[in-house]
């Protein structure tokens, strides 16, 4: 790749994926990437072999490091510990920078100018790939001893050089480590031993132990490979796949994302509760928390994968790159299909700017404060993917979408009945047989009272307002929202309800369809089922 | 009225028992789909997890059938918990309906039924 003069490499970067980050947005066009310089191979092929070979030689290197060096392995691992999204929308791009700049500091250390880190496609290999219970790619193997053989020789190694580290941490990264909860050194330390000052009384808990002795480092063993059933199933096609079917990076309103919650920080829980997407929340916690032992040691403690310093197994790099992966495959099925495959517009430049501020890079140097659109492309770090599990859900569909995406339409609300005005050219691609952008309208009506004879209300689209009864023979019809159970309220739970409901393909409802405008009235309301009048409180209309 | 012309998210959700022979250790939900599923659909389980530790909530059909396995990671998130997506293959639902067995496992522990605090809801979401 060649630069203008005058253009540092990093200042072309910075060029280049500010422009990517541009064109992302449109659904048109795909992100620019650079030509990868190098390749992630599956482990168990003749590339990944040899990766796996440079990647040992490098682990060895960094166990040997001062405590107090920025590439010594266990402080590599700290990084996680004390930075790690999880549970939330930068869980995939968080990771890839972490991995990545790791990467050029093997690539560098390995004296391997080809590395790139292998992945373990567990949807193919449910089990540990044997060469990484060879030497130091086992967090158990006799080199990680004189580091971890117990609690206290690990503290006395690592806490003096890693409270020399915190004492010297910028304002906003203390601010990041108290959004976090980690007001204090000592209060992240507790991770680390997994002291639970809440508990009554005080102890450790050793569940939540982040450390791992070097016997008790991992659980699965070169006779006990394999993953159990249900973590196998966890990581096969059945659940992979569906994973990668969702065609939002966030949806707020189904919640079938990509991507976990939405979150104001990377270190920040969600205000309500965490909506974990199938990919993180299933193979991704289920293979981390397996090879850890979660399931089979009772009480704890478990290996380095169950807990916040996963990196001390090496196997964490391989099982993160497959993930990663996984993202890459998701991204370039959504460029196929037309789709966005980043936050929407109104979303992208807070997702975007999120600061990342514990990386360090090959020279031993503290990053700085990155940003989370610095990690988009895999051209950041000028990789690519040997081809791996969950290829074939990437086809070209029959046609891209088209203009008549359009925006959600707020409806005006009068007398409970909503009305608003939609593009002509959505309605007719809403109307066609294959669809690929349907409208769909969120409809909120009160829930029913205990006293409420009326369980089921049907939604009727375009309906003069003489019709106040209309089942699926109408062409005003769109569907019925039932409430099923009790209708007790229960505590904290609204007293309205919202459902989705698909427009009706019926151009009946569309009465002004033909007059030749660019947009149409439409009007909704919701009535109960067998006759009478609307309880609409709001309608929203959108395309899928 | 039963039909509902629905292709996307409608989440009804019966938290009672609704088979006579559910096994005491395993709370038994039954879910109801708006409409037969259609071509291209899938369906999704949201489950509420709360505070769990590093206890994996099991979820199977009536028949035994795996759905999924769900474990917090970290713990900071184990103490969280959270809203996991489970996809449901279509073969597990039978006449729009889908009814899930719930347990919490524990290594060294039988398996037992959740309590409400650790399983706090089921819906079905059809995308």
């Amino acid at each position: 790749m060649s630069t203008a003069p005058g253009t540092t490499r990093r200042t072309f970067l910075k060029t280049s994926l500010a422009t990517a980050g541009t064109v992302a947005l449109s659904r048109r066009f795909a992100l620019a990437q650079a030509p990868a310089k190098y390749r992630r191979y599956n482990v168990t092929s003749p590339g990944g072999q040899k990766a796996l070979a440079s990647y040992a030689e490098a682990v060895k290197i960094m166990l040997k490091l001062p405590a107090d060096h920025p590439h010594n392995w266990f402080r590599n691992a700290f990084v996680h510990l004390m930075d790690c999204p999880h549970g939330n929308w930068w869980f995939y791009v968080w990771h890839r920078g972490y991995v990545g700049l790791f990467e050029e500091t093997v690539r560098k250390l390995s004296g391997d100018p080809t590395f790139a880190f292998p992945y373990w496609d567990w949807s193919v290999l449910p089990q540990i790939p044997d060469a990484m219970f060879d030497g130091v790619l086992t967090p158990t193997d006799a080199a990680f001893e004189p580091f971890t053989k117990d609690i206290d020789t690990f503290t006395a190694y690592i806490q003096p050089s890693l409270k020399k580290y915190w004492d010297g941490l910028n304002h906003d990264q203390r601010g990041q480590l108290d959004n976090r909860g980690y007001k204090s050194f000592e209060l992240m330390w507790n991770e680390v031993t997994g002291f639970n000052p809440k508990l009554d009384p005080p102890r450790v808990d050793p569940e939540n132990m982040a450390f791992a002795k070097t016997s008790g480092a991992r659980y699965l063993s070169r006779s006990n490979p394999k993953l159990d059933a249900d973590v196998t199933f966890n990581c096969s096609a059945k659940v992979v796949y569906p994973g990668l079917l969702p065609t939002s990076f966030f949806d707020p309103i189904t919640e079938i994302s990509f991507n976990s919650s939405k979150t104001s920080s990377h270190n920040t829980p969600p205000p309500d509760r965490t909506v974990f997407s199938t990919l993180e929340g299933q193979p991704h916690n289920s293979t981390h928390n397996y090879i850890g032992g979660v399931g089979n040691i009772p009480g704890g403690p478990y290996g380095n994968m169950t807990n916040n310093l996963s990196p001390v197994d090496p196997l964490f790099f391989l099982h993160h790159s497959n993930m990663d992966r996984l993202w890459d495959v998701w991204t370039r099925k959504q460029q196929v299909l037309g789709l966005p495959y980043l936050p929407e517009e109104a979303d992208f430049k807070s997702w975007g700017s999120e600061p990342f501020l514990f990386f360090v890079n090959a020279e031993g140097e503290q990053v700085g404060a990155s940003y989370a659109k610095d990690y988009i492309s895999t051209s950041r770090f000028q990789y690519d993917y040997e081809p791996g599990f969950g290829e074939a859900v990437i086809k070209r569909p029959k046609r891209l979408l088209s203009a008549a995406q359009m925006a959600p339409v707020k409806g005006v609300l009068k007398g409970n009945s909503a009305t608003m005005m939609l593009s002509a050219g959505a309605i007719k691609n809403h109307l066609a047989d294959d669809a690929d952008s349907p409208l769909i309208a969120l409809v909120t009506l009160p829930r029913p009272t205990e006293a409420s004879p009326n369980r089921d209300f049907d939604v009727l689209v375009g309906a003069p307002e003489s019709v106040t009864d209309a089942g699926p023979e109408s062409p005003y019809y769109a569907g019925t929202v039932a409430f099923f159970g009790g209708m007790m309220h229960m505590p904290g739970m609204s007293e309205d309800a919202t459902f989705l409901v698909p427009l009706p393909k019926k151009a009946q409802a569309f009465k002004g369809l033909g007059a030749g405008s660019g947009s149409v009235a439409v009007s909704i309301r919701v009535v109960p089922s067998g006759g009478g009048r609307s309880v609409l409180k709001a309608a929203t209309v959108r395309a899928l | 009225m039963v039909a509902v012309a629905s292709a996307v998210v409608l989440a009804f959700v019966v938290m009672q028992a609704a088979q006579p022979a559910a096994p005491t250790h395993v709370r038994e939900v039954t879910l109801a789909l708006p409409h037969a599923l259609r071509p291209g659909e899938t369906v999704w389980l949201l489950v509420e997890v709360g505070a769990i530790g590093h206890d994996q909530v099991r979820l199977t059909t009536q028949d035994g059938r795996l759905l999924g396995s769900l474990s917090a990671y970290g713990a900071g998130s184990g103490q969280a918990g959270g809203t996991y997506t489970v996809p449901v293959p279509a073969e597990d639902l039978g006449d729009a309906r889908l009814v899930v067995r719930v347990a919490v496992m524990r290594a060294g522990v039988a398996q037992r039924a959740p309590t409400t605090e650790e399983v706090k809801s089921l819906r079905l979401v059809v995308r």
